[in-house]
């Protein structure tokens, strides 16, 4: 958002400085040129440019020639753009994690989820980081090799899924793209695809299966007292009850937000 | 003012570089103790309910260096806790001896946390029976704690000063054969320190042999050599409990803490039991005091040179000739008609022998009374025979016989002008 003022005011400038004289005349100089000069090798980079759209497209595109760090600065401009979307969380989280940087990939969806308490990709997406790291941490303990060690064994399929953003646009500003699947539809803006126009069409998103999650082991709890049918005495003996009531929330509050998605 | 600047510049960027140097190490594992109080800190966080202190103290430990991987065990355990899928400590981890050995580590340390301080110094080990008067410290480990112990020689009773955590043998105590990675459990000495500069990183800082096989090792057929008490490898924080090849590991700091307690000094006596049996502290010892006075009249009859009555307090009738173990010292006739005059037992030490039943080991020198210089020092291992008579074992001359050399060497070359 800040980006298209920051653009709308300086053409504002320029428009304006072309007219008539004035003192800053010496310092837009140079910057207008270098606009035009841009402008004349690489048609028409505007206001759609920052469309979410596009941006989205951009992100994707970027990801697949393998730039994660530069796809993250997108999807974070992305984020400001629209704030409240659970999907651009996500798929924030998604980048972080396929960057193996699991503590930022938490604290997106830990905030993905405090803006929307009711998208249930998200929690199943925090409990697969969480897992995950925790299997990472559990090589470390054990002295066995880590996935990210010397050994070069990496996880292809990343954890997190990516989930497709739609945002209806103007209809004159947008053709849709549809993916292999034929139901999943990205925006693209006609500037944008005019641009690019060969690369729109060869673009294969892949889909990617949703992995199926590792079973929750059984935990049963009462109020007062808790059990643990599989567990070793170990368990009581350092965790006790309130151990046991963390377990718990963690539990029923992932059960509980999948319940409600699925019902 | 330009210089003042400068300065201020300078303290600035020494105060980044100390932050940052501060930051990329452990501050909780600075040592064994620290690593302790930590884990202690976070089972505790976690036992009460505080799961984010626990976590960040955790991560912490997991982020930083060295590599602490107790505490990666419980951040794991944390971790996998949010994701609802932690059924038991490390119950996401692979199950086998890697995660035993830690969930081990885990019960010591609680268990030692879980110990009263005032307690423990009222109680002592029952092996530490009497310690002698060249005795300054006693190491005691207690390999089913994994834990070693330094007491402070206090007119001959035993006065805790320190523990830590130690590391002992791949598979455990009980060492019988060489190569068998295990821990000895019996009475030994150091015999000395090498620097950890000329040593292979992994012994950390230094190391501190003792005399395994001991007399009694070797009479048992006991082989294997080199067990030695030294710190660990620089990248950890620790071993885990079971991870030596017999030896003793301690952690680096600890380790350094621990050889300057004991001063490095040879022949300080390293007593390893399998389990620790607690008594209290100034409880009367009946065997104490019986095998005091069975040594003395020892001693005496030794000075008589009267071989057949000397005969009667060993096991077997001793052997003649050189070589046998057993009564050594009435074996070679020459010594006892050239220590006919009479001796007197002086700086008397008594271990209730670790890992074998009913056995006690003496440790002490024998003075001539005339001239008032110890003439020998002797270990001897005693037990009841059937009749509840006490009879010599095994018998040597004590590691701490050079002692006395060593004594009249020290004196000998003080008198020298130094070069």
């Amino acid at each position: 958002m800040q980006i298209y003022w920051v653009i709308l005011i300086l053409l504002a400038g320029l428009s304006q400085a072309s007219g008539q004289a004035n003192p800053a005349d010496a310092l837009l100089e140079g910057s207008g040129i270098a606009i035009e000069d841009e402008a004349m090798s690489l048609p028409a980079p505007s206001i759609s440019a920052i469309e979410p759209g596009s941006l989205i497209l951009q992100i994707e595109e970027i990801e697949l020639d393998g730039n994660v760090k530069e796809a993250i600065m997108l999807n974070e401009q992305l984020l400001e753009l629209i704030p409240n979307s659970p999907e651009v969380f996500n798929n924030l989280a998604r980048l972080h994690s396929i960057n193996r940087d699991y503590d930022k990939a938490i604290e997106v969806l830990e905030s993905g989820i405090a803006t929307n308490k009711t998208f249930d990709i998200m929690h199943q997406n925090l409990r697969k980081l969480f897992l995950e790291l925790a299997r990472q941490v559990y090589q470390e303990a054990l002295n066995e090799p880590t996935s990210n060690g010397s050994n070069g064994e990496q996880k292809d399929t990343p954890i997190i899924n990516l989930v497709r953003l739609k945002i209806p646009l103007k209809e004159s500003e947008i053709n849709f793209a549809t993916d292999r699947s034929g139901h999943l539809q990205t925006p693209i803006t006609i500037e944008n695809k005019a641009l690019r126009k060969d690369k729109v069409v060869d673009i294969v998103i892949p889909v990617i299966e949703d992995e199926p999650l590792p079973p929750v082991k059984e935990i049963i709890f009462t109020d007062d007292a808790y059990d643990f049918p599989s567990a070793s005495n170990d368990l009581i003996q350092f965790y006790p009850t309130h151990s046991a009531l963390f377990m718990k929330s963690a539990l029923t509050y992932m059960v509980k937000q999948s319940n409600e998605v699925r019902a | 003012m330009k210089l003042e600047h400068k300065l201020f510049v300078f303290c600035h960027f020494a105060l980044v570089l100390a932050i940052s140097a501060i930051l990329s190490t452990n501050l909780y594992a600075s040592s064994g103790k620290d690593y302790e109080k930590a884990i202690v800190k976070i089972t505790s966080n976690l036992r009460n309910g505080n799961f984010e202190t626990a976590q960040s103290i955790a991560k912490d430990l997991h982020d930083g260096k060295p590599a602490t991987r107790l505490a990666s065990l419980l951040y794991a355990d944390l971790l996998a806790a949010q994701a609802g899928a932690l059924s038991s400590v490390g119950g996401l981890a692979s199950q086998g001896k890697e995660l035993r050995n830690l969930k081990h580590e885990l019960n010591v340390r609680w268990n030692r946390h879980l110990q009263n301080e005032t307690l423990l110094k009222q109680k002592v080990p029952a092996s530490l029976i009497q310690l002698g008067n060249s005795t300054e410290h006693v190491v005691y480990a207690d390999l089913s704690a994994s834990r070693i112990y330094i007491y402070q020689n206090r007119n001959g009773a035993p006065y805790l000063i320190n523990d830590y955590y130690v590391t002992q043998g791949l598979k455990g105590a009980l060492k019988q054969v060489e190569g068998d990675q295990r821990t000895p459990v019996g009475v030994y000495y150091i015999t000395g320190y090498i620097a950890g500069a000329t040593l292979p990183s992994r012994y950390g800082p230094g190391a501190l042999p003792i005399n395994y096989p001991n007399a009694l090792d070797i009479e048992l057929s006991r082989t294997g050599y080199g067990i030695w008490i030294h710190g660990t490898e620089p990248y950890l924080v620790n071993r885990s409990p079971y991870a030596s090849d017999g030896c003793l590991s301690l952690n680096n700091t600890d380790f350094k803490h621990f050889n300057r307690l004991i001063q490095q000094k040879r022949f300080t006596p390293v007593v390893i039991e399998k389990a620790i049996d607690w008594v209290d502290l100034g409880a009367r010892n009946q065997t104490k005091i019986q095998l005091r006075n069975v040594i003395q009249k020892w001693t005496e009859t030794y000075s008589q040179a009267n071989h057949k009555k000397l005969s009667t307090f060993y096991k077997d009738p001793p052997k003649t000739g050189t070589g046998a173990t057993k009564g050594v010292l009435i074996d070679n006739q020459t010594t006892i008609l050239n220590y006919e005059q009479t001796t007197e037992v002086v700086d008397f030490e008594l271990f209730q022998y670790p890992g074998e039943s009913g056995l006690y080991v003496a440790e002490f020198g024998q003075r001539n009374k005339k001239s008032a210089t110890q003439v020998r020092r002797v270990q001897q291992y005693w037990k009841k025979d059937s009749s509840g008579n006490w009879k010599i074992q095994v018998e040597s001359i004590s590691p701490k016989n050079s002692m006395i050399k060593l004594a009249t060497e020290i004196k000998s070359s003080n008198q020298k002008p130094s070069s």
